[in-house]
């Protein structure tokens, strides 16, 4: 098995801009003025701006779109985020990847392009906050982040707009993780080997994404998941970057590439291989889907999947509340009708869930939602002043975990937790 | 700080079972047990067991009224011990007197209907079954009161000892979501199944048939989010609380441009070109006229059933359900979206 969580990892300590973008011993320079010419150089982005933020710093983010962990492909930089930057179809095999550093893309779709023919994109804030209450529930704002505020290009589609925004944060990433090549990591590649199987409960991971439509898709090497059935990946293909976000709803339960890279539950997952279990392997659904019938067919179709890579056990993500959560109940449902053992994560809202079955006797909580988090007060904004309901990003308000980047993330990276009084 | 106490018939000391068909009443001070709670009570309210149960609306009127006159800071019920018909009063009693911002405090015995009345509104702390614990149980009633009516942060139930109220809280775990699920499936697999997040959902008996729809008026009942243009009562495009009734009584089908379609959660182009294509009024009308149906409900109710939760929902349909029942109702047209 190639473990990605046995990639070497180059660790940034701190950030700061300079002249040259390198890593050395912790510390990653970037030139701000390159990396924004980078990110900026599709048509369907007009321009962009980067700066760096730092854990504790008192700074909020708005119109934060989507997170990436910067990564590159040891072997072939080239082969980085396949099918989004390049056209490849090959998988991840070995990766350096910066911890403690995040890639940040802010960028206000409405300012540039009409979006109501698409019927849904949530107009609530996306906020990341980097101290403050909001920062304590954010699992990303104890990290450093490169910051990219994109203008998009108005004349061009959104479509276009949309590829442009995605591939300069990603182009971004890669560059940065690109500092590394040659460099050797203070955590090499562990040699560890997975213990004898035999014995150990068989476990897999069904990860539901959203694939609707335009701003409410995911990318697998690039393309969209949209009408796909459920389909088996493998752990360094979801870790590794194979599988890109494009689904902007919800902040506090999206799904973001920074999440499916640092693989929650699949990590989890794949360091317990060969010790406390034998990890099977992964599969994708989507969730959203639009009628009983497709949500029950596509649940039946990922637990024969499940069943066939000869599972004991599953454990289940989901992404934002609501419609998805009958796909989380029926997929459990139809796994325990097969025998397979089913966890699932999920978080709530006020008053509980939206579905339920019976068979849902083993679910692990990522919060309430609809809390509000104490209102703090932010000595710098950047992405946009403006908050969806036109309040000022300064203004000091109480706001929902939802709107607070990954805070509930059913990924499994989170640590909020509902707990009843 | 105001505390107001409730008792029934007998702990007021008006009587045993003969006085249980008591109305609702008021005495100045501190009554009965109240008197052994340590702070000053302004007032005691009480109500016959038998009354209260039988005249639930009529007694909550009362006692209501008496309690927004005394201004309240908090609201002692009980304790109440075992008893039933008493727990019942002193949880509902709690629940109401919690939607006018009054918090209460009872004590009974975790198994009481009274703690089900409650519905998770009031901080009930547990008691046994029998009344000579009274001494015990008051200055623990009067603690958590008095740190109430002061505004004093009220900690999680196992450490302020109050029976979980059903009231979903953050917290940061030690451990992130990713390795509870590692381990809560392993020790699933090895029989010993937790979760985190316990279900309540409702099941719900259909009703029986309609055998004559020709006698029957229909109710056009929808979470579709279908409203007036301009929205007027502003209802939100998603995670509704609320539901309203419209009037369609001089309709014989909506009119585009007349009503909008606010739900968020699925494109709106094709309802908003025909509305009658969300709720079907003008086919409604065409069978009312042809005497397959008896009459159409004057108006129609809405909400948006879009990330709306159980909670919210199940509390919506019954308010829509008591509603129509004032009519006579038999059917109901229930369109999803």
């Amino acid at each position: 098995m190639n473990n990605p969580c046995q990639w070497p990892k180059f660790p940034v300590e701190t950030a700061i801009a300079g002249n040259k973008t390198r890593w050395e011993q912790g510390i990653l320079t970037v030139d701000l003025e390159e990396i924004a010419g980078l990110a900026s150089s599709d048509a369907g982005v007009s321009s962009v701006s980067a700066a760096i933020v730092r854990p504790s710093e008192s700074v909020r983010l708005t119109h934060v779109t989507d997170v990436v962990l910067p990564a590159v492909e040891i072997g072939d930089p080239g082969q980085t985020f396949p099918g989004v930057l390049n056209r490849s179809n090959a998988a991840p095999v070995k990766q350096h990847r910066f911890s403690g550093m995040a890639v940040t893309g802010l960028v206000d779709f409405r300012a540039s392009h009409e979006l109501s023919d698409l019927g849904e994109a949530p107009e609530v804030d996306s906020l990341l906050d980097m101290s403050g209450p909001g920062a304590d529930i954010t699992p990303v704002a104890k990290m450093n982040h490169l910051v990219l505020t994109f203008t998009l290009n108005a004349k061009s589609t959104l479509v276009e707009a949309d590829l442009g925004f995605r591939r300069g944060c990603l182009r971004a990433a890669r560059h940065l993780a690109e500092t590394t090549i040659g460099v050797e990591s203070p955590s090499p590649m562990a040699s560890t080997s997975a213990g004898a199987l035999k014995n150990l409960p068989r476990i897999a991971a069904l990860i539901h994404v959203g694939a609707e439509n335009l701003l409410l898709d995911t990318y697998l090497y690039g393309r969209s998941l949209n009408g796909s059935d459920p389909l088996v990946i493998s752990a360094e293909e979801l870790m590794g970057g194979a599988l890109t976000n494009g689904a902007y709803d919800y902040a506090g339960l999206r799904n973001t590439t920074h999440g499916y890279q640092s693989g929650g539950v699949v990590r989890e997952l794949t360091a317990a291989h060969g010790s406390r279990l034998n990890f099977r392997g992964v599969v994708l659904a989507r969730a959203y889907l639009q009628t009983t019938e497709e949500k029950r067919r596509s649940s039946r179709a990922a637990a024969q999947l499940i069943n066939e890579l000869g599972a004991d056990g599953v454990i289940i993500t989901t992404f934002q509340s609501g419609n998805s959560q009958t796909e989380l109940m029926y997929s459990i449902q139809e796994c325990e009708r097969l025998g397979i053992a089913t966890t699932a994560v999920i978080a709530e809202s006020d008053g509980g869930l939206t579905d339920e079955v019976a068979e849902a006797d083993c679910l692990i909580s990522s919060g309430n939602e609809d809390e509000m988090i104490a209102a703090w007060k932010p000595k710098i904004v950047l992405g946009g002043e403006r908050l969806e309901k036109g309040r000022s990003a300064f203004d000091s308000h109480p706001i929902p975990v939802c709107c607070y980047l990954g805070a509930a993330s059913q990924l499994g990276d989170t640590r909020l937790q509902a707990v009843t009084w | 700080m105001k505390v107001v106490h409730y008792l029934n018939q007998f702990f007021v000391g008006k009587g045993g079972e003969q006085a249980a068909d008591l109305p609702p009443g008021r005495i100045a001070g501190a009554a009965g047990p109240g008197r052994m709670l340590g702070v000053e009570v302004s007032a005691t309210l009480y109500c016959g067991d038998n009354y209260f149960n039988e005249h639930p609306r009529e007694a909550l009127d009362v006692l209501l009224g008496f309690l927004e006159a005394e201004q309240a800071d908090v609201l002692i019920c009980g304790p109440s011990f075992a008893s039933g018909r008493y727990g019942i009063a002193c949880g509902e009693l709690a629940r109401a007197a919690s939607e006018l911002g009054i918090p209460t405090v009872c004590a009974m015995e975790a198994e009481s209907p009274g703690v089900a009345a409650a519905k998770g509104a009031a901080y009930i702390l547990p008691t046994g079954a029998r009344v000579s614990e009274m001494r015990d149980v008051l200055p623990k009633v009067a603690r958590l009161a008095g740190r109430i009516a002061r505004g004093e942060e009220i900690g999680p139930p196992e450490e302020e000892g109050y029976l979980p109220r059903g009231i979903r809280k953050n917290r940061l775990s030690e451990h992130q979501a990713a390795d509870r699920a590692v381990q809560a499936l392993l020790n699933k697999l090895a029989g010993q199944t937790t979760t985190e997040v316990p279900l309540g959902q409702e099941k719900v008996s259909p009703a029986n048939p309609v055998e004559d729809l020709s006698e029957a008026t229909i109710a056009l009942v929808s979470e579709g989010g279908l409203v007036p243009s301009g929205n007027p009562d502003h209802l939100p495009s998603h995670a509704a609380a609320h539901w309203y009734a419209y009037s369609i009584e001089d309709l014989s089908s909506f009119l585009p441009g007349r009503f909008e379609v606010v739900h968020g959660g699925f494109n709106t182009t094709s309802t908003n070109r025909d509305p009658n294509r969300l709720l079907p009024l003008d086919a409604l009308r065409t069978l009312e006229t042809e005497g397959i149906v008896g009459r159409i409900h004057p108006k129609y109710y809405v909400t948006t059933g879009n990330s709306t939760t159980l909670a919210n929902a199940t509390r919506m349909g019954a308010e829509i359900a008591r509603d129509l029942k004032k009519s006579g109702l038999l059917v109901a047209l229930l369109v999803g979206t």
